[in-house]
C-alpha cells in the first residue's frame, strides 16, 4: 500500500505559466525513491504540494487513504505525523536561539503528544544519535552549529514524529563529500531500521543511486520516466535521463 | 550563500489577502470616526460653555451676563445640542469650511492653511538638519559593518541629543545664537535666516534617535551570512554601504516617519519660543485661549498630516522590503553583536550620578521656600535655589520618584498594549495610524481639553499615543519573523499560528521590543515634562520635573541654575536608558 499517491497533480504559481502538468506519482511503504531533474524542473514544487504546502490547479494528494488539502495545522497534524520534510537548505529551518534538544523536541510535542519532559529529550537524543550528532552537541545553540551538523539536526527533527515518509528535498547539496556519506548515511539507517520510504530529490545521480530502489526524473513539470534503479541506470529511455546521467561519470551497475 | 530559499507558505498568505485589506480600510475608517467624532464633540465633552469664550474673545469689559451669553449662543448655534453641532461641523468640513474663530471672528481654514505651509517649511529644515545628524551617527557602525564587523552604537553623545527636549534646546539656541552672538534673528519668519535656529532644535533630536536606531539596525544586519559572502567576494564599499542601509531601513521606515511626525508636537514648543506663525502655535494658542474651532481644525490638520505621512512610509516598506516579505525569504542574522565595554562604564556613570541626585535631594525638603530667591549654587544648596527660595535639588530629588517612576509605568504599559495591539495587525491598522499621526503634545491638548490639566491627564494622554511606536514596531518585526524559514516551516511540525506567535515569534521580538521601550523611557519622562512645561500636567507646588524646568525658564538668563539641574537629570536618567538598553542582548 503507497504511503502517498499524487493523482494528475497540475500547479501554477501564475496562471500563465504552469510548473507541474498531470503529475503522478506514488510511493509505497518502506521504499526508497529518488527524484531526478535539473534546475528549475518543478521538483521542489511538486514536493510543497505533496506536503499540502500549495494549493493544486487539479489533481489530488492521497495518503493513507485520505485526501490531502492545504489547512489549519489542527487539521494536518495526522498527516504530518506520517509524511515529514527536509527542506532545502535545512540548516535555515533551524531557530538560530534555539537549542538541539529543543529543536528535534518539538515535531515530537505537537505531533505525537508528548509532553513528559524527560521522554521528551531521550526520544530527541535518540534520534540526534541515529543522525550521528555527537552527544555535546545536543545542549548547543543552532547558530553555534556548522552547515553539516544543522543539515543532520533538520534530518533528526524530521525523523523525530518516527513517520512513515520522509521527503528530502536537496538534502546534501552544498556539504562535502564525507559530510554527503555521512547524510546518506543517516538517510538509509533510518529507512533500514526503521523501514521509513524516502523522497529524495536531488540532482546528483550518484547519490539518487546509493539511495533509491527507484528513480523518477522529472522534467519541465512532468514525470518523464520512473523504473527500478537498476534498470533505469542501465538502460534510460528518455532523452533527459540520458542527459542527466551524461552530465556525471556512469555509475558501475 | 545569499537569501535563503525556502519558500514554504504559499505566497498569497504574505500577501495582503482581500478579507485582510478590507480589514485594514474598515479599522482605518473606524479609527478615523471616532477620533473626528471626538475632535468635533469637542465643545460640548469640555463642558465649559463655549459662550464665555466667545465674549471673553470679542471684548474684555463686556459683563458676562445671562443676556449677553443668551445672545452668543443664538449668533453662533450653540443651541442645537451636541449632535447637531457635531454633523453641522462635519458639514462644514465636507464643504472646505472649519467655521470661523470664536476670537477673532474670522475663518478658520484660510489662517489654518497659511500656519500649516510655515510648519511643512520648517520641517523640511528640521529634516534636513536630522539627515545630517543621523549620517554622523550611521558613520560608524557602516565602516565597521564595510570591514566586515559588527559595532554597538549608543554612545553618550547621541544619547544626549535624543534626550535635549526640543523646548529646552530651543531656548539655550536661543540665548547662544540670537542673544549672545547675535549671529540669527530670534523672533520671526521672514528669511531662511529665520529658520536656522528652530530647525536646529527639531532637527538634532530627531537625527540623535534615528541615528541610533539606524546605527543599530545596521550592526544587526552586519551579522546576517550575505555580509561575509560580500567581503569575500571584494564587493566594493558602496555598494556594501548602499545594500546594508537596505537591509536595515525597511524596519525602521516607520519609525523615522514617526519621528518626522513627532516634529508637529515639537514643533508646538519650538514655534512658541521663537514665534514662528505655524500650525503648532496655532493650535496650541487655540488651546489657551479656549478658540475651539481653530482648535479642532488645528488638530485635524495635524492628525491628517501624520496619517498621511503614515500610509506614504507603509507603502515606502512594502515596495522595499515586498518581495522577500512574500517570498519567506528574509536572512537572519546568526549573531548578534557582543556589548562594547565603554557601555558598562557610561551605563554606570549615569546611574551613579542619578542615584546620588536621588539620594541627596530625598534628603532635603522641597516644598519650603526658606532660602534666597534664586539663590547660586553652593556647598550648602548644590544646585542652587528656585524664584521662590526652595531648594532645587530636594526638587529634583523628590521629582524624580515622580517623573522616572511615572515614565518607566507608563513605558511598560506602552509595552504591554503595544504588543499585545502589534500581534492585531489587521484590526489595529487604523488606531495605529491616528496614534502614530498625534504626538503626546497634541494628545495633552486634547485630553486636557476634556478633564482639565492634571498629572492624571499628561499620563492618559501620554499612554493613548505612547503604545503607537511600540506596536508597529512589533507589526515589522512580526512580520519579518514570519518570513523567516525557521518560522515558515512550523505548520510542517504541527506548530499552529497561536504557538508559533507564542512561542516562536514573541520571543525573538521580545528583545528588540523591550530595548526600543527602555529607548521610550527618557522620551516619554520628557513628554510628560513637556505637558508639564505647556502646562498640560501636574500642578504647582508638584516637584515634577518638566514642571521644575518650566518654572526656571523665564530666570534662564539671571539664574541658569534654575534650568542647568532640571535639564542635567533628564539627560542623564536617557544616558542611562539607552545605554543599558544597547547592553541587553537581543535573546
Ligand atoms: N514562489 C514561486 N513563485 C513563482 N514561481 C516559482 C516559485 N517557486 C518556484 N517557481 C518557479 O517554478 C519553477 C520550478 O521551480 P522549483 O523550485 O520547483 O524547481 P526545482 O526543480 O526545485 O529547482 P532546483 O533544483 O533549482 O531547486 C521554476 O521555474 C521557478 O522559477
Ligand atoms: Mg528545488
Amino acid at each position: 500500500m503507497s504511503v502517498i499517491d499524487c493523482v494528475r497533480v497540475r500547479h501554477s504559481y501564475t496562471p500563465a505559466t504552469p510548473v507541474l502538468h498531470d503529475v503522478d506519482l506514488a510511493i509505497g511503504d518502506g521504499e526508497r525513491v529518488a527524484l531526478l531533474g535539473r534546475s528549475g524542473s518543478g521538483k521542489s514544487t511538486l514536493v510543497r504540494a505533496m506536503l499540502a504546502l500549495e494549493p493544486l490547479a487539479s489533481g489530488a494528494i492521497h495518503c493513507d487513504g485520505r485526501v490531502v488539502t492545504p489547512g489549519p495545522v489542527r487539521r494536518l497534524r495526522w498527516f504530518r505525523r506520517l509524511v515529514q520534510y527536509v527542506p532545502q537548505d535545512p540548516g535555515a529551518t533551524l531557530d538560530p536561539q534555539a537549542r538541539v534538544l529543543d529543536i528535534v523536541a518539538e515535531p515530537l510535542r505537537r505531533l505525537c503528544g508528548v509532553t513528559d519532559r524527560a521522554r521528551l529529550t531521550a526520544a530527541a537524543a535518540t534520534v540526534l544519535e541515529a543522525v550521528g550528532l555527537p552527544a555535546a552537541l545536543h545542549t548547543v545553540r543552532a547558530r553555534d552549529l556548522s552547515g553539516g551538523q544543522a543539515q543532520r539536526v533538520a534530518i533528526a527533527r524530521a525523523l523525530a514524529p518516527e513517520p512513515r515518509l520522509l521527503i528530502a528535498d536537496e538534502p546534501i547539496s552544498g556539504l562535502d563529500a564525507p559530510l554527503r556519506a555521512h547524510v546518506i548515511d543517516a538517510l538509509r539507517h533510518a529507512s533500514a531500521s526503521r523501514g521509513t520510504a524516502l523522497l529524495l530529490v536531488t540532482h546528483d545521480v550518484s547519490a539518487a543511486a546509493a539511495l533509491s530502489d527507484r528513480i523518477a526524473v522529472m522534467h519541465d513539470g512532468r514525470i518523464v520516466e520512473d523504473r527500478r534503479t537498476g534498470d533505469l541506470l542501465a538502460a534510460p529511455d528518455h532523452p533527459e535521463t540520458r542527459a542527466l546521467l551524461a552530465a556525471v561519470p556512469r555509475f558501475p551497475a | 550563500m545569499t537569501a535563503t530559499k525556502v519558500k514554504i507558505k504559499s505566497p498569497s498568505r504574505y500577501g495582503r489577502s482581500r478579507p485582510a485589506a478590507l480589514a485594514a480600510g474598515l479599522s482605518r475608517a473606524g479609527a478615523v470616526a471616532v477620533v473626528v467624532a471626538v475632535v468635533g464633540l469637542l465643545p460640548w465633552l469640555s463642558g465649559r460653555d463655549p459662550a464665555l469664550t466667545v465674549l471673553r474673545g470679542r471684548s474684555a469689559e463686556q459683563e458676562a451676563t445671562p443676556e449677553a451669553l443668551a445672545a452668543v449662543r443664538e449668533q453662533l448655534g450653540l443651541d442645537a445640542g451636541p449632535l447637531t453641532l457635531l454633523g453641522r461641523w462635519l458639514g462644514g468640513i465636507l464643504r472646505g469650511d472649519l467655521g470661523a474663530s470664536w476670537v477673532s471672528g474670522r475663518p478658520v481654514l484660510p489662517d489654518l492653511l497659511r500656519a500649516t505651509g510655515v510648519s511643512l517649511t520648517l520641517m523640511g529644515f528640521a529634516a534636513l538638519v536630522a539627515l545630517v545628524v543621523t549620517a554622523a551617527l550611521t558613520a560608524p557602525a557602516l565602516t565597521a559593518a564595510v570591514r566586515g564587523r559588527q559595532r554597538r552604537s549608543g554612545g553618550a553623545a547621541a544619547a544626549a541629543l535624543t534626550a535635549l527636549p526640543e523646548f529646552l534646546l530651543a531656548s539655550v539656541l536661543l540665548l547662544a545664537g540670537a542673544v549672545a552672538l547675535r549671529a540669527f534673528p530670534p523672533y520671526g519668519w521672514d528669511s531662511a535666516h529665520h529658520a536656522v535656529l528652530p530647525a536646529l532644535a527639531l532637527g538634532l533630536p530627531a537625527g540623535g534617535l534615528i541615528g541610533m536606531l539606524l546605527a543599530d539596525a545596521v550592526s544587526r544586519v552586519a551579522g546576517e551570512p550575505w555580509t561575509v559572502t560580500w567581503a569575500t567576494a571584494g564587493a566594493g564599499r558602496a555598494r556594501t554601504v548602499a545594500a546594508l542601509l537596505r537591509r536595515a531601513l525597511p524596519g525602521l521606515i516607520p519609525q523615522i516617519a514617526l519621528v518626522l511626525i513627532g516634529l508637529t508636537g515639537g514643533a508646538v514648543a519650538v514655534e512658541r519660543v521663537f514665534a514662528v506663525p505655524g500650525l503648532g502655535r496655532v493650535t496650541l494658542g487655540a488651546a489657551q485661549t479656549q478658540d475651539l474651532p481653530v482648535l479642532q481644525g488645528g488638530v485635524l490638520i495635524l492628525l491628517a498630516l501624520g496619517v498621511i505621512a503614515g500610509i506614504a512610509a507603509e507603502l515606502l516598506r512594502r515596495a522595499v522590503l515586498g518581495p522577500a516579505l512574500r517570498a519567506a525569504s528574509l536572512p537572519v542574522a546568526a549573531h548578534t553583536p557582543a556589548p562594547h565595554r565603554g557601555l558598562w562604564i557610561t551605563a554606570g556613570a549615569a546611574l551613579a550620578v542619578l542615584t546620588a541626585l536621588i539620594a541627596a535631594g530625598l534628603a532635603g525638603d522641597p516644598y519650603t521656600a526658606d532660602r534666597g530667591r534664586l539663590a547660586a549654587p553652593s556647598w550648602d544648596l548644590p544646585f542652587g535655589a528656585d524664584a521662590s527660595g526652595r531648594d532645587l535639588l530636594a526638587r529634583l530629588g523628590h521629582g524624580a520618584a515622580l517623573t522616572i517612576g511615572a515614565a518607566v509605568l507608563l513605558c511598560a504599559a506602552c509595552l504591554l498594549l503595544g504588543l499585545l495591539i502589534g500581534l492585531l495587525p489587521r484590526t489595529a491598522t487604523g488606531p495605529l495610524e491616528v496614534a502614530n499621526a498625534a504626538p503626546p503634545v497634541l494628545a495633552g491638548l486634547l485630553v486636557a481639553a476634556v478633564t482639565g490639566p492634571a498629572a492624571g491627564a499628561a499620563a492618559v494622554a501620554v499612554l493613548l499615543v505612547g503604545w503607537a511606536p511600540l506596536a508597529a514596531h512589533t507589526v515589522t518585526l512580526v512580520a519579518e519573523a514570519r518570513a523567516r524559514p525557521h518560522v515558515a516551516i512550523l505548520p510542517v511540525l504541527g506548530v499552529g499560528p497561536a504557538r508559533a506567535l507564542w512561542r516562536h515569534i514573541v520571543p525573538t521580538i521580545l528583545g528588540p521590543l523591550t530595548r526600543h521601550a527602555v529607548l521610550r523611557v527618557p522620551g516619554i519622562a520628557l513628554a510628560l515634562a513637556a505637558l508639564g512645561f505647556l502646562g498640560l500636567g501636574p500642578q504647582p507646588p508638584t516637584p515634577d520635573w518638566g514642571l521644575v524646568l518650566s518654572e526656571g525658564m523665564p530666570y534662564v538668563e539671571r539664574a541658569p541654575w534654575t534650568v542647568l539641574g532640571p535639564c542635567l537629570s533628564l539627560v542623564a536618567l536617557s544616558v542611562l536608558a539607552v545605554t543599558a538598553s544597547a547592553l541587553r542582548r537581543a535573546r
